[in-house]
């Protein structure tokens, strides 16, 4: 155990590039975990530092004592002493004569060690505001909650990574719910433009519920924590049902539909990689979209029913027999599409959504029971964001930009993987609208996969488990000394994030707050300034809802 | 400061008599009228002659026969108190000699450990050392087994382990190994905290 002042060791060694070794002294390092921070103090100053490894150290003196006969009272003559432990530790930061700065050194031998203490920590990392500086999670060993700068976040991409169930959805609400409470708090205090989202929500969890992997109920989503600043769009119709069934909160929930006639064949192009069109297809499909408007009312229609014309018919149309192959090929992979109820003859939200997005309202496109219809949501995040692109690139520079929108996408890499960026309309975001104000809030499981030019306009990283190692490797590459974070993001728990970037000071281990008491505080601040005559009591109610 | 308890300067109570002394070993004989006999290998004693206060742990035992005689002694087929009855000058011409290593000091009213900055006198008096002045000496980490071990080999440690075992309480004994272990780690050697550690008990 520690004694009062959180003594725990020594600096006995260690390189920058490969960390500080610090020798416990009285104190067992299974008290210690990987992530755990620790303050080392020198002459010089003080150290922040995260701990990477745990070494129990013995020499071949103590290996051969013969430790079995006498394990317990072996232990205590040998602990300290030939059975040594030691930490690796990753120096962070440095606090220096009222200065704090990166750690570019490391601390001196015998450097005294302890562990993190929060008024320690406030002193790396800074205080909470609930203005722009939101909690993001306590870091080990102390309850510190470490205030991530949203402020500072929302002005460039960021991403949040891991494997399925680390934790990546109740993380997106929360930086959604925080997004928002800053973009509601500038408004007010004039200190940034207003910032909305639209946030592409596959599996629901941001406009219905948060759920865990075996489809347990969490919590409310986002949108249902705010009912008054989101807007629910629902690919899936009995979405909408369920959300006016379960929440009695006046969210707006609509079906989200697609006229027909608006599909452009990019939005089919788009797809290539994912329905294997080759090149010949798409160029088919692009030459031959009047003719199809022709037989089939409008082209999309023909060509997602194009096998149910005959040869003949075709032909008559002129349709020669090599095209009528290469179209009959490409129909069958579009045939995914057919009888789907998004697509209308008569109606379309889309551009709908786009004003309400403009005006400011957060948007979120819940999929429903269409989460895992993969080429559906490619379709429809292509779709929307084409649309969105386009209206932003019509946009003078000289207007100047008047707000910014942040769009949450879910399995980012099928947008950004470097085969499709080219032509994706969120690559071509990513790449072209960040100074117009439209950044990436990308979400994904395989950062490896991602375009290395759209990787390389994220600024700040949550990065949670994942024992792929090349998706270890992407997601630590924008750190100094990459190599030592590696071992403490394979040993993350479910709800731990390494985070760090431009919003937060330095390199985090966070163990993320725990979301319904956030929430339950982000909306009694909400209702508090944002809204009149609502009491606490009915604060209350309204998370007890559901 | 340390108050002796033993009373070191009280002839009646020496049990012994320095013969030869380096700063290393004292060699001393019991005294013909002692209240011991023989003396128990591992033993601490305590060899002061007024000035310096010097401790020591029996380590070794040698037989002296003086006289013009045989160098050997022959059977008697006799009891102690018969041999003493009879022959009494025989106990004066053949008789033990007791080695001790020098494990530490009393220099400026503290017990420290493998000091060796002293030797005994010859004719200094040896005393059997007062269990509380053990626990005293003991109260710092044990640093002077290596110069046993050195001498005398690691059954001669192993005897004086078990003697202070025999003084101390249990606590007192594991914090008495642990210091030990720790300053024979420092002084490098390994192999006598592998052999300690492997055996005590």
């Amino acid at each position: 155990m520690t004694n009062e002042n959180n003594f725990i060791g020594f600096v006995v060694g260690g390189a920058y590039s490969k960390g500080t070794l610090v020798q416990l002294q009285n104190m067992v390092h299974e008290e210690v975990e990987v992530g755990y921070c620790l303050v080392a103090e020198s002459e010089k100053g003080s150290y922040l530092m995260i701990v990477n490894d745990i070494i129990a150290d013995s020499p071949n003196t103590a290996i051969s004592v013969n430790m079995a006969r006498k394990p317990t009272f072996t232990k205590h003559l040998l602990s300290d002493i030939l059975l040594t432990s030691k930490l690796n530790c990753i120096p962070i930061a440095c606090a220096s004569r009222g200065k704090v700065d990166d750690a570019l050194t490391i601390p001196d031998y015998l450097s005294k060690c302890k562990l993190l203490t929060e008024d320690a920590a406030e002193a790396f990392y800074g205080k909470i505001d609930w203005q722009k500086r939101f909690p993001i999670g306590t870091i080990k060993p102390s309850e510190y909650n470490v205030p991530l700068d949203v402020g500072v976040m929302v002005q460039n991409s960021f991403g949040i990574f891991g494997k399925s169930g680390t934790g990546k959805s109740v993380l997106g609400n929360l930086l959604a719910a925080y997004i928002l409470l800053y973009s509601k708090n500038s408004q007010l205090n004039g200190g940034d433009i207003p910032t909305t989202q639209l946030i592409f929500d596959m599996h629901s969890e941001y406009g219905l519920k948060l759920k865990t992997p075996s489809q347990t109920v969490l919590a409310p989503g986002v949108a249902q924590c705010f009912p008054e600043e989101f807007k629910v769009y629902c690919v899936d119709h009995e979405l909408v049902e369920e959300i006016e069934k379960e929440f009695k909160r006046g969210t707006f929930a609509k079906e989200f539909k697609i006229k027909k006639e608006k599909i452009e064949v990019e939005d089919i192009i788009a797809l290539s990689e994912l329905l294997k069109i080759s090149g010949v297809g798409a160029l088919n499909l692009q030459s031959l979209k009047d003719k199809l408007n022709e037989i089939g009312g409008n082209w999309f229609d023909a060509i997602i029913n194009f096998n149910e014309y005959t040869n003949e018919f075709l032909k008559e149309n002129g349709f020669d027999t090599q095209t009528i192959t290469s179209l009959r090929a490409l129909s069958r992979r579009l045939s995914i599409f057919k009888n789907l109820p998004q697509f209308s003859e008569t109606d379309d939200t889309c551009q709908e959504l786009l004003k309400e997005l403009e005006k400011g309202k957060n948007i979120v496109v819940s999929f429903g029971k269409y989460g895992d219809l993969e080429a559906l949501y490619m379709f429809i995040v292509n779709y929307i964001s084409r649309r969105l692109r386009e209206t932003y690139v019509g946009k003078s520079m000289s207007e100047g930009v008047k707000n910014r929108i942040i769009i949450l996408v879910e399995e980012a890499h099928k947008f950004l993987n470097p085969n499709v960026r080219e032509s994706s309309p969120l690559g071509l975001i990513a790449r072209e609208l960040r100074k117009r104000g439209i950044v990436l809030g990308i979400i994904d499981q395989t950062p490896s996969q991602i375009d290395e030019n759209v990787f390389g306009m994220i600024w700040n990283f949550f990065v949670g488990a994942t024992s792929i190692e090349r998706d270890v490797d992407v997601a630590t590459s924008s750190l100094k000394l990459t190599q030592l974070f590696k071992p403490l993001v394979s040993a993350l728990r479910r709800q731990e994030f390494l985070v760090y970037g431009s919003a937060l000071k330095y390199p985090a281990v966070v163990k993320v707050v725990d979301y319904n008491s956030i929430m339950e505080m982000l909306r009694k601040e909400y209702e508090s300034k944002f809204k009149a005559n609502i009491n606490s009591e009915h604060v209350k109610r309204f998370l007890e809802e559901d | 400061m340390c108050a002796l308890k033993g009373n070191y300067f009280l002839i009646e109570n020496s049990i012994g008599e320095v013969i030869s002394s380096t700063y290393q070993i004292i060699e001393f004989e019991l005294h013909r009228n002692s209240i011991i006999q023989s003396i128990e290998r591992g033993t601490f004693i305590v060899v002061s002659n007024g000035g310096n206060i010097l401790v020591g742990v029996v380590a070794s035992t040698k037989l002296v026969i003086v006289g013009t005689g045989s160098t050997r002694p022959s059977r008697l087929k006799m009891g102690p108190e018969e041999i003493d009855r009879t022959l009494p000058e025989l106990k004066d011409r053949i008789y033990n000699a007791y080695e001790a290593v020098i494990v530490g000091e009393l220099l400026e009213g503290k017990f420290v450990h493998a000091s060796n900055l002293h030797h005994a006198i010859v004719h200094d008096q040896v005393y059997k050392m007062d269990p509380e002045d053990v626990r005293e000496f003991l109260r710092i980490p044990c640093d002077y087994l290596h110069l046993i071990y050195n001498e005398y080999g690691v059954e001669a440690v192993l005897s004086h382990v078990r003697n202070v075992k025999s003084i101390l309480n249990e606590n007192e004994f594991l914090e008495f190994l642990k210091g030990a272990v720790r300053m024979l780690h420092v002084r490098g050697e390994d192999e006598l905290i592998r052999l300690l550690v492997s055996t005590v008990d």
